[in-house]
């Protein structure tokens, strides 16, 4: 199979699929990253993650526990080099386990802070997929 | 220009562009899969139910489209979580006529899923597509 080329060939995924991403480092566009994932928790959890340098995104956010969802909502975020906003798309299920994201700007860098209720056993996986 | 490449170069697409995977298999990541395609029925059936091994995966996002005559009837999108045992899906949002899709419903056996997507169908030419982003 031939392969063309117009531009660099970028390695987004690593050896188990997930895209390959620190934190801090800009997200590759227009594929889906995990930005967060808490591990177990069994209280009251926040995460300040920086994301790099992005200017619009969908975000989606997970709330599990004991392997159930418990809470889900999807996220739209735009902004510039000085500032940024996110609103909320949709949420579904126990809607008082997620809190609302809330995001910082730095020269376009934006950090994302995302947190939520947990009893034993919670869990919290981030998703962002940068558009711009 | 050089090319590094650190792991595997895996060709996602055939050629008509839709992710190449067969069910029963593990869906790759980060891409959008048509895991069902029913249809469109000619036998005057009434209703639809398909039950499809989606692989391994523990947290996916969903799109489930009905399509009529070549109308859309209904498209819903689908978040789902689960373990080794069990999965959940909740509904994000929802458009058409509300009552075509049923909810999909899972069975699980160490973390493979299946999934029974189902639909009424109220004539023949009705469809049924599903398309799964497999996250985690």
């Amino acid at each position: 199979m031939p392969i063309y080329c117009s531009g660099d060939i970028i390695g987004v995924n690593d050896a188990s699929g997930r895209t390959s991403w620190a934190a801090g480092q800009p997200i590759p566009k227009g594929v889906w990253t995990e930005v967060l994932d808490s591990g177990l928790q069994s209280t009251t959890y926040s995460q300040a993650v920086s994301v790099g340098e992005l200017y619009s995104a969908i975000v989606l956010v997970f709330h599990n526990d004991d392997n159930v969802i418990y809470d889900a909502a999807v996220w739209l975020a735009s902004g510039d080099h000085a500032s940024a906003s996110i609103v909320q798309v949709g949420r579904v299920y126990d809607t008082d386990r997620l809190d609302d994201l809330s995001i910082s700007c730095s020269s376009g860098v934006k950090t994302i802070t995302f947190g939520m209720d947990a009893t034993s056993g919670s869990r919290l996986n981030a998703y962002i997929m940068r558009n711009q | 220009m050089a090319i590094y490449v650190s792991g595997d170069i895996v060709p996602v697409h055939d050629t008509s562009g839709v992710t190449a995977w067969a069910a029963g298999n593990n869906m790759q990541k980060g891409v959008w899969t048509n895991v069902l395609d029913f249809g469109p029925t000619s036998d005057g059936s009434t209703s639809i139910s398909q039950t499809v091994n989606t692989g391994e995966w523990y947290n996916c996002q969903i799109i489930i489209v009905h399509n009529d005559d070549n109308v859309y009837h209904e498209v819903e999108w689908w978040i789902a979580s689960g373990d080794n045992a069990s999965a959940t899906a909740s509904q994000i949002s929802r458009t058409g006529d509300v009552s075509r899709i049923n909810n999909p419903t899972f069975s699980i056996s160490s973390a493979v899923k299946t999934i029974t997507f189902s639909a009424s169908s109220t004539s023949n030419g009705s469809s049924l597509r599903a398309y799964m982003l497999r996250l985690q």
